[in-house]
């Protein structure tokens, strides 16, 4: 049976010509993919438009696949960037200059990212922010971290299969996921109280 | 989560800079996902479990959307449409192509052998396939090997003469 055969066999089939095989590996992947996407960007309709993307590039490189490598990892990989294209293009459009006036609410100089809602969100996007560089450089930390727990979290990839698909080290991969974690708890802290006191 | 917090807020793990102190509250903590296979080199169990506590009973509660079926059908149409032709042969589609490609490729491997038997059985016949000779000549005896032979054939030439003189003792040393 079709459906019992892994991911790799079945992209071959569909170089074969095949077309049952990639609708076994959609049927698979749609939905696990498409909440990687949503929770790395955050809107529906760009996880959406980017998960159609994504299986488009599956389709028109099924010919360049290789064996080899490992269906998810190219699958992700593909997904991955798109989602951090998308985020760069954001970044700039939304991007604020310097120059301008800080409004009433930074007025005491501190960073919009040191809200408890835009530290770090473990399944939302943070808000953009344009208070200063290091904020933005704390940004692009924290979409790294939020890749990595996301894939280890949520797909339940191994550490060495989210090197592959980020393109780092393994210990680098690591040590993201225990950052992640270690904010998501701090994030997590300040509702312990209100969770004592549910009934 | 609610019910995460009040059952997983006492088996909160400690903070890292409090990792050299043991504490009491994270010696029962129980992992709710499995360490993914092949990840030998995974952080120690009992560590963050209330954050995983907390993922996993999100995600047992339908957490994950579905995405519209309206992608799928126009995915499917675009696989129909872009579908690669099933290939016959080539270098790329040699390593790839395993399913569809195995059964003409050991045919032609079958020719290729009955063609060089052929070559190989006319060659012989024809005496073009013998293994060529050494031209130089082959490395000369001894000395004493060829002066010893030369007094045989010697001996041998009388011999003969003698015998064809009908004087069969003759031309034996004594």
């Amino acid at each position: 049976m079709l459906t019992a055969e892994p991911d790799e066999d079945l992209m071959v089939r569909y170089q074969g010509g095949e077309v049952r095989a990639f609708e076994i590996l959609l049927s698979r992947h749609r939905k696990p993919v498409y909440n990687f996407i949503l929770r790395y960007v955050g809107d529906k309709e760009t996880a959406e438009d980017l998960l159609q993307e994504t299986f488009m590039r599956v389709i028109k490189g099924a010919e360049a696949y290789k064996r080899q490598a490992k269906f998810t990892t190219w699958l992700y990989t593909i997904a991955r960037n798109l989602c951090v294209d998308q985020t760069r293009r954001r970044k700039h459009r939304k991007h604020a200059s310097l120059d301008a006036p800080m409004a009433a609410d930074e007025d005491s100089g501190t960073c919009s990212t040191s809200s408890p809602a835009t530290r770090w969100a473990p399944i939302a996007r943070p808000s953009t922010s344009s208070c200063t560089r290091a904020a933005a450089r704390d940004r692009v930390a924290l979409d790294e971290q939020r890749e990595v727990f996301l894939m280890r979290e949520f797909l339940d990839m191994p550490f060495k299969q989210i090197a592959d698909v980020v393109g780092v080290p393994e210990n680098t991969v690591k040590s993201r996921m225990r950052y992640a974690l270690e904010k998501l708890r701090l994030e997590l802290d300040e509702y312990k109280d209100l969770a004592k006191a549910a009934p | 989560v609610r019910r995460v917090f009040r059952e997983g807020h006492k088996t909160w793990g400690p903070h890292r800079n409090e990792r050299t102190q043991p504490s009491p509250t994270t010696t029962t903590t129980l992992r709710v996902r499995a360490v993914p296979r092949g990840d030998d080199d995974a952080e120690p169990p009992g560590e963050w479990s209330s954050v995983r506590d907390m993922i996993g009973a999100a995600r047992a509660s339908g957490f994950d959307e579905e995405p519209p079926p309206r992608i799928d059908a126009l995915l499917m149409a675009a696989a129909r449409q872009h579908a690669p032709a099933p290939r016959r042969r080539g270098g790329a589609a040699r390593g790839v192509d395993e399913a569809g490609g195995a059964a003409p490729r050991d045919g032609r491997r079958g020719m290729a052998l009955v063609v060089v038997g052929v070559a190989a059985g006319v060659m012989y016949r024809r005496g073009d396939g013998e293994v060529a000779q050494p031209s130089v000549p082959p490395a000369v005896a001894p000395v004493a090997k060829r002066a010893a032979t030369r007094r045989y054939l010697r001996a041998d030439n009388r011999r003969r003469a003698s015998a064809a003189a009908g004087c069969p003792g003759a031309g034996r040393r004594r």
